[in-house]
């Protein structure tokens, strides 16, 4: 596993539960400066309610998440964006009414300082750093191929177009850490492997760290630097993509399903956490 | 100790009316999430149909065009076999008979309008954002309002009553107008007679089911929009009777009857929580004979003060009322 | 598609019902109809010169449009107009209003903040307004201040209260919000009106206190230019202190909207629509909803006190009365709506729409006695089919219509003229013989309203007021064809 000094994320037994549901349970794993990881597991393993965790959107029973040194637990929602981690929603969490490129400059909203009272007199440094903003939303949209359509609502966009316009106002941020979750979901399979060269391309320009949630294998073993796996709110092993494909509780907790459909019972938990342990 | 008594009695009468309104905006606000500041206004204009079907038999009837302001009254009575077919006469006012006639079309006036609303005017913004629904209670509010002024003008008229509304009945340790008694036994009774209908009937069960649940209910073969429409139909049903008991015991019915009455009803319901119908009936009652005792023993001044407070207060300190279960949120 | 409408219409023929700008054009007209119908005794002959007037209005309207496509002449003509209104009115009465209108503008653009950007509902606004004016006015009157200081000190009093209100929407979502502060517009008057604070602030009857007047060189300007309507020395006094007061209300009005304007197209603007939209979204972009809940209540509650500034600018008299829940909060939340929520342009055309629509009403109660009362029931009308139909306002409207060229147009009549839709038609003959026969039946002035009525309400809404009687008509008509129904195609207005 990586060295915990050059660990930009570390999520350290992270427990949260809904009435009886644990959805996480005791949940821990470190990610690289630079690395791509990717997260992995079955529907409903908890992998959106460990991004909602990260992003203080939910608030874990028990544990701790460390980002750059900065207890995450002890930051406000509204700080994280500011910290440096940037996100994207299973399910679109977009202004519909808004055009693409307010969408993008929304994402801007964290890097930007002016006051409510210089703002409506619009003095210059708000002009300015207005403008400053727009430029860089500007570029990100034109890296991400959507500046035909920035002055469209982005409601009337499908739906492929619309993940791309969270992935940018995510990069608008400028964050250190993007949390992707379900990038793939929708693509086509020509889309799926244009992602992932996106996916390292984006690292690579942007200087990111990528946490990535996916279910398309593929995909996340292709591009991923390292991979955990969560059942049902264990996670399974942490280590490189081959190490994870060989790992017997990955097979039977989560590919078996996919693999071979002639498995009659899922994988319990228990059968997971003995192998883990 | 008398004056307290009776105090207590006249709250408890007010409190039944507070409590039917309060009932009506419950029901809506259970089944469409939508609290309609209509209501009162709708039963304003529900008690002036009942008005109207009260008066001699004449152009008045027809609801809406405003003739009567404009031309004179053409009135007229028709008979058969010297029986009057008319439900009231302009001297003698409306027989017992002719009232329980007016109160039951008047009510089935106003159940047909609910339904019509909800169908035509709240379905429409259905699912878009609740500050839509909001505004467009708002605007049948003062639609209704204004509709009421234009049609039967500002001066307030005699509502008929079956019984002497101004002589009080003494019941030895307190007194109480015979209208008071007679509001609150309507009260009461509708009240068990809505409890019956939601507990017992399969309608009744539909409808619990559908503000419930409209997913599931709607796989279960209940038709949603139809028990929404029900729904809103019962609503201004109650109001309406609610409007026809406050009538006869304030200066008569005016366009702004059920205005401050609404209120009253909004801190009853917000009291008891606004998706509680159990909620809404105790708030009524409580918010009633609270405002019986700030004006005998604080203040007339008071009483609305206390009450909107009330309002701010339980919003500010437990949103859902006594009575109404947490709101859930997703993410 | 043969059509391709710029806004979110699907039917090419909208472009040939005026659009709300040629409105105002049309309103004078109808002023001027019933003017002449005043005299017409023969409702029949009103009702058919009624339907030859409306023609004429529209193809002015059609024309008018094209010539002017671009908004910003709207702008400047309008600025122009507002510049100029002392002196093109005839009376002081309507210098008033206009004042008025500045008042208003200030309030609804404050109201549209909280309400249309964050989607915060208030009904309380009209308690913000009045508490920045008795302060002014208890301030001036009972301790002596003069009035500026006491304007400022009100305006930030005003905001903090608002800021405080904004406190709620924190825990309690659309409707207990809108009951919450309905509250608050109910207990300000209870408040003023208490026996204990009578001596402070004049209790039932009031505070009135002399208004501004203008510095003596400003006066005599004002004075010597003054419209020959007001005749002797006195008139044309009160005409200069009334065209005074009007200016600094109306250059206040143009600077709040500037600010405006400039505030919700900043990262402020944008935040408050992510707040409405999409709180999730917004906290993972770094906005902290609370503190926008409350700063939008608070920039808002600032526009709210000076509106209150400039009512006491205005009349130097307050009174409960003066702030009642109809008047000073729920019409200004429709007309607002009616304008177009979350838009400057609606806004504006919000507070103009709130003075002159019961202006126009009471005119016309001077012939027909009782329309008077029928305000509320107009305003009602517009809000429920404005908020069920046409949510984006009136504004929505002269953005998503008002695009023409010559070009367009000749096309577009001439693709009419190919392939006549029956709709269309169909919807002329209807509002000519409902004209007519409302001419013919119940008086000049409801056909005139009749007319009206066909002629504001574009065709986009009319459509969308009968697309299911119009779903079910051609589905019948596919039937009885003996074709099979099509596809369900996308709504009608996409708004
Ligand atoms: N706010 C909540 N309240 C109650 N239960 C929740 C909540 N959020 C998540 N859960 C539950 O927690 C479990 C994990 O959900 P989560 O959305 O994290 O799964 P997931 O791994 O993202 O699945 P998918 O692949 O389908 O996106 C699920 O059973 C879900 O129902
Ligand atoms: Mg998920």
């Amino acid at each position: 596993m990586a060295g915990a000094a050059a660990a930009l994320l570390q999520v350290d037994e992270i427990t949260i539960s809904f009435g009886g549901l644990v959805a996480l349970d005791g949940v821990s794993f470190d990610v690289r400066e630079g690395a791509i990881a990717g997260l992995i597991g079955p529907n409903g393993a908890g992998k959106t309610t460990l991004f909602n965790c990260i992003t203080r959107l939910y608030s874990p029973d028990r544990g701790r998440i460390t980002f750059a040194g900065q207890d995450l637990l002890r930051t406000p929602a509204y700080r994280i964006a500011g910290a440096g981690i940037a996100r994207t929603f299973q399910n679109l969490a977009l202004i519909p009414g808004m055009s693409v490129l307010e969408n993008v400059l929304i994402g801007a909203h964290c890097t930007l300082r002016a006051d409510p009272v210089s703002s409506a007199l619009r003095l210059p440094h708000v002009r300015r750093e207005e403008r400053q903003a727009r430029e860089r939303a500007l570029e990100v949209i034109d890296y991400l191929r959507l500046s035909g359509v920035r002055n469209l609502a982005v409601g009337v966009l499908p739906y492929g177009l619309q993940k791309r316009v969270e992935t940018a106002r995510a990069l608008a941020s400028r964050p250190r850490l993007l949390l992707l979750d379900e990038p793939a979901g929708g693509l086509s399979h020509e889309e799926v492997l244009a992602l992932a060269h996106e996916i390292r391309d984006i690292r690579d320009r942007f200087n990111l760290t990528i946490l990535l949630v996916e279910h398309h294998m593929s995909l996340v073993m292709g591009v991923s630097d390292q991979v955990a796996v969560l059942d049902f709110g264990k996670r399974i092993p942490l280590g490189t993509p081959d190490e994870v494909r060989k790992d017997r509780a990955v097979i039977e907790a989560y590919l078996a399903d996919d693999a071979d459909p002639a498995t009659e019972e899922p994988a319990t938990t228990g059968q997971a956490e003995g192998d883990n342990a | 100790m008398e004056v307290f008594f009776s105090q207590l009695a006249n709250g408890l009468s007010t409190g039944a009316l507070y409590a039917l309104l309060a009932l009506a905006l419950v029901f809506i606000f259970r089944s469409t999430d939508i609290v309609n500041f209509a209501q009162g206004e709708m039963a304003t204009f529900g008690t002036y149909l009942g008005w109207s079907l009260s008066r001699p038999l004449s152009l008045s009837w027809i609801p809406l065009l405003g003739i009567d302001r404009h031309i004179n009254v053409i009135s007229w009575n028709p008979q058969i076999f010297g029986a009057s077919l008319s439900l009231g006469t302009p001297n003698e006012g409306v027989t017992r008979m002719g009232y329980i006639v007016v109160f039951i079309v008047t009510v089935a006036i106003s159940f047909a309008i609910g339904a019509f609303i909800e169908r035509f005017i709240i379905r429409p913004s259905e699912g878009k954002n609740l500050l839509n629904a909001v505004i467009v209670t708002l605007g049948l509010f003062i639609l209704f309002n204004s509709l009421s002024l234009y049609r039967y003008g500002p001066t307030p008229q005699v509502y008929p009553s079956p019984v002497k509304a101004a002589t009080a009945v003494d019941f030895g340790i307190f007194k109480m107008s015979q209208q008071a008694l007679f509001s609150f036994c309507v009260g009461v009774v509708l009240m068990l007679l809505v409890y019956w209908f939601f507990q017992r009937t399969k309608l009744g069960l539909g409808m619990r089911a559908a503000a419930l649940n409209p997913r599931a209910s709607e796989l279960m073969g209940i038709n949603t929009g139809r028990m929404l429409t029900l729904g809103w139909a019962l609503a201004a049903a109650i109001g309406c009777v609610a409007g026809m008991m406050v009538a006869p015991q304030v200066a008569g019915i005016s366009p702004s009857l059920m205005l401050t009455i609404l209120l009253y009803a909004f801190a009853a319901a917000v009291l008891g929580g606004l998706d509680s119908a159990l909620g809404a009936v105790i708030g009524g009652l409580a918010v009633g004979i609270g405002q019986a005792m700030v004006v005998q023993y604080v203040g007339s001044q008071w009483s609305d003060l206390i009450a909107f407070g009330l309002i701010i207060a339980v919003l500010m300190v437990k949103p859902t009322g006594l009575f109404g279960s947490p709101v859930l949120e997703k993410v | 598609m043969r059509f391709e409408a710029t806004g979110s219409y699907r039917h090419g023929y909208e472009r040939f019902v005026p659009a709300p700008v040629e409105m105002v054009l049309l309103a004078a007209l109808f002023i001027f109809c019933w003017k002449l119908y005043g005299g017409i005794n023969n409702s029949a002959v009103a009702g058919m010169s009624s339907v030859v007037i409306v023609a004429i209005a529209w193809v002015l309207g059609m024309a008018i449009r094209v010539a002017t496509n671009d908004l910003r002449w709207w702008l400047l003509i309008g600025f122009g107009l507002a510049v100029l209104a002392p002196f093109l009115a005839g009376n002081n009465y309507q210098v008033g209003i206009m004042a008025q209108v500045c008042v208003f503008t200030m309030m609804i653009l404050g109201l549209n903040i909280v309400v249309g950007y964050t989607g915060q509902i208030s009904i309380g606004h009209g308690a913000l307004v009045g508490i920045s004016a008795y302060f002014i006015a208890v301030l001036t009157h009972y301790s002596g201040w003069p009035m500026w200081p006491a304007i400022i000190v009100a305006v930030f009093i005003t905001t903090a209260f608002g800021a405080l209100l904004g406190i709620p929407a924190l825990r309690l979502a659309g409707p207990y919000l809108a009951i919450a502060t309905l509250a608050v517009a109910l207990i300000f008057p209870l408040v003023v009106k208490l026996d204990q604070f009578q001596k402070y602030d004049g209790g039932n009857s009031g505070i009135r206190e002399e208004r501004i007047t203008p510095p003596s060189g400003l006066d005599s300007l004002f004075k010597n230019n003054a419209p020959a309507t007001y005749k002797n020395e006195f008139a044309k006094s009160q005409f200069s202190q009334q065209t005074y007061i009007y200016y600094i209300l109306l250059a206040a009005a143009i600077i709040g909207t500037w600010g405006a304007w400039n505030l919700t197209r900043s990262r402020f603007g944008r935040a408050f629509v992510a707040v409405r939209d999409s709180e999730v979204a917004a906290t993972a972009m770094g906005i902290n909803t609370a503190l926008y809940k409350v700063m939008a209540f608070g920039i808002s509650a600032f526009y709210a006190g000076i509106a209150g500034a400039l009512f006491w600018v205005e009349i130097s008299f307050v009174s409960t009365e003066s702030f009642d829940l109809f008047n000073l909060s729920i019409y200004p939340l429709a007309y607002m709506v009616i304008g177009g929520l979350a838009t400057i342009g609606g806004s504006l055309l919000g507070a103009f729409g709130y003075l002159w629509v019961p202006q126009t009403v009471l005119k016309i109660a001077t012939i027909d006695q009782g329309f008077g009362d029928l305000q509320g029931a107009i305003t009602g009308l517009l809000l429920v089919v404005f908020m069920t139909r046409l949510p984006q306002g009136v504004w929505g409207w002269v953005l998503g219509v008002n695009r023409y060229s010559w070009r367009a147009l000749s096309a577009d009549t001439r693709a009419l003229a190919a392939r006549p839709q029956p709709t269309f038609w169909a919807f002329v003959a209807a509002a000519i013989v409902i004209v007519i026969l409302t001419g013919a039946f119940i008086g000049s002035v409801w056909s005139l309203f009749a007319a009206g009525l066909f002629i504001v309400a574009p065709t986009s809404a009319w459509t969308s007021v009968f697309a299911p009687f119009r779903r079910a008509t051609t589905s019948l008509l596919r039937r009885a064809r003996g074709r099979p129904r099509p596809p369900e195609s996308a709504p009608a207005d996409a708004g």
